[in-house]
C-alpha cells in the first residue's frame, strides 16, 4: 500500500477527510480489500480512545427506526410472489424424493450419533423430478450440491438458489450458478443462518449474474423443503 | 485482523446475524444495548441532541441494511456499528455547517463538557474491554499531534478547525496527522509483535 493511501485511510478513520473525500474513499474501498483492512486496523485501535459515556436517545427514536424498517405488508406479498396455497403442489413430489433419498443414503431416525449432514433439501420440478439436492455438513459451514446428471443450465442464463424463511416468509438469495459443475458452496455466517432458518429452498432461472433486484424471477425451476437431520443446535 | 471475541461480542454478532435475516426484534435489542453509547459518540461530534438522534436513527437503519455485510474477522461488532455512527455524524456535521449552521462548531468547548457520565450497561461494551496499546502509543507522540488525533477522532474536528485551535496552518495539521499515523502504526505493530512473540 502506498504511503498516500495509508495516510488517507488513517484520516478517513480519524474523521478529518471532507465529505467528498470520504465518499470518494468509500467508493475506492468497495473493491480494495487492502484499504478495507487498513481502515479496520485503525477503527479497532482508535475505538479504545472513545470515552466510556452514554447519552440516552430521545424516547421516540426507536419508534422512528421501527417505522422505517417495517415493510408494507401488501408490497411484501407482491414482491415475494409466493403463496402457501401454491406451495402444496410442490410438497408431495418433494416428500417422495426425500423418502427416496433417505433410502439411498441410509438415513436412520433411530441413529444416536449425529450424521455429518444436518440440513437437506431435495429440489424437484413440477413433475416431481429431482433437479438438485442440497446438503449442509455438520463439520464445516458448507453446502454440497448434487445436480441431477441430465440437468443442464441454459448457457444464456444463470440459476439462482434462494432460501425462504420459515420465520418471516421472506425470500433471500443463497447463490448464483452458471453451470452444474459447482459441487459445493462455502457458507458465511449470514448464509448459514439463512439455511438454518429456511422453510424451503427455491431454484429460479435468472439473467447472468443473478437477479438484479434480489427477488426470484417467475421462472421457478425447482423447490424443496429444508429438513433438519441432526438435533444438535449449531447455530445458537 | 484476528479478533478475540468475548461473550458480549458474541451476543452482538448474533443480534447482527439476526438483523441480516430481517429480525426486527434483534435490531431493537441492539438499540437497547448500544443505542445510548452510540448516541454519546454521535453527540460529541454534532453537539445537538436533536441532530444526534436523527443521526442515530440513520445509523441504525444503515446497520439494519448492511448487517449481512458485517465481517467478524475484520471488526468487533461494536466497533463496526460505532464506525457507521461516526461517519454518518461526520457527514451530518459537514452538511449542517455548510448549509444551515445548525450545528455548533467544535470551538464551542463549553458544549463538549455537556456529556452525561451515566454508568450504564452499555459501557460494558466500550473501550475498557479492549486492549489499549493505542493509549501508550499516543502518549509517545508529540503532544500537539496526539491531541490533534484525539480531537479529530472523538470530537470530529476538521483539519481547518484543528488549524485554528492550534494556531497553525491546515497543511501543518495534515502533516501532523500523517506523521502521527506513521509513528502510531509502527508503535502498534511493535506492541502487537511483542504480545504475540
Amino acid at each position: 500500500m502506498s504511503s498516500e493511501d495509508a495516510n488517507i485511510a488513517f484520516e478517513y478513520v480519524a474523521g478529518t477527510l471532507t465529505a467528498e473525500e470520504r465518499r470518494e474513499f468509500e467508493n475506492r474501498m468497495t473493491d480494495n480489500p487492502e484499504l478495507t483492512r487498513e481502515v479496520a486496523f485503525w477503527e479497532q485501535h482508535l475505538m479504545a480512545i472513545q470515552p466510556d459515556e452514554a447519552r440516552a436517545p430521545q424516547s421516540d427514536t426507536w419508534q422512528r427506526i421501527e417505522t422505517a424498517i417495517t415493510p408494507n405488508a401488501t408490497q411484501q406479498t407482491e414482491t415475494t410472489g409466493f403463496s402457501w396455497s401454491t406451495l402444496w403442489q410442490w410438497a408431495s413430489p418433494t416428500v417422495a424424493a426425500m423418502v427416496l433419498l433417505f433410502a439411498v443414503i441410509g438415513y436412520n431416525p433411530m441413529q444416536t450419533t449425529a450424521p455429518n449432514t444436518d440440513y437437506i433439501a431435495v429440489l424437484t420440478d413440477t413433475t416431481g423430478k429431482a433437479r438438485l439436492t442440497a446438503l449442509t455438513t455438520a463439520d464445516d459451514k458448507r453446502m454440497w450440491l448434487k445436480w441431477e446428471s441430465d440437468y443442464a443450465i441454459n448457457p444464456e442464463t444463470n440459476v439462482q438458489l434462494w432460501a425462504i424463511s420459515k420465520r418471516d416468509g421472506q425470500t433471500r438469495p443463497l447463490g448464483v450458478f452458471s453451470s452444474t459443475d459447482v459441487a459445493q458452496v462455502e457458507l458465511d455466517q449470514t448464509r448459514w443462518r439463512l439455511v438454518t432458518d429456511a422453510e424451503y429452498l427455491l431454484l429460479t432461472e435468472e439473467e447472468e449474474g443473478g437477479s438484479a433486484i434480489d427477488e426470484p424471477s417467475e421462472v421457478i425451476l425447482a423447490k424443496g423443503f429444508c429438513v433438519r437431520f441432526s438435533s444438535a443446535e449449531r447455530d445458537s | 485482523m484476528n479478533q478475540e471475541l468475548n461473550a458480549r461480542d458474541e451476543e452482538l454478532i448474533t443480534l447482527l446475524s439476526r438483523c441480516a435475516i430481517r429480525d426486527q426484534k434483534a435490531l431493537k435489542a441492539l438499540f437497547e444495548r448500544v443505542g445510548a453509547y452510540m448516541n454519546a459518540v454521535i453527540y460529541r461530534i454534532v453537539l445537538s441532541d436533536e441532530v444526534a438522534n436523527e443521526v442515530l436513527q440513520d445509523a441504525f437503519l444503515q446497520i439494519w441494511q448492511n448487517a449481512a455485510s458485517y465481517r467478524s474477522d475484520l471488526a468487533k461488532p461494536l466497533t463496526w456499528m460505532t464506525s457507521i455512527a461516526r461517519y454518518r455524524a461526520l457527514d451530518r456535521k459537514d452538511k449542517e455547517q455548510r448549509y444551515s449552521q445548525n450545528i455548533p462548531t467544535a470551538k464551542d468547548e463549553s458544549l463538549l463538557e455537556n456529556i452525561e457520565d451515566e454508568r450504564t450497561p452499555e459501557k460494558e461494551f466500550s473501550s475498557k474491554h479492549l486492549d489499549q496499546p493505542i493509549l501508550d502509543c499516543l502518549g509517545a507522540l508529540n503532544d500537539n499531534i496526539s491531541r490533534c488525533i484525539q480531537m479529530a477522532y472523538i470530537h470530529g474536528y476538521s483539519r481547518e478547525e484543528l488549524a485554528e485551535k492550534f494556531n497553525t496552518k491546515t497543511n501543518t495539521v495534515k502533516s501532523w496527522l500523517h506523521r502521527g499515523s506513521e509513528r502510531l502504526k509502527e508503535c502498534l505493530q511493535n506492541k502487537m509483535q511483542w504480545t504475540t512473540s
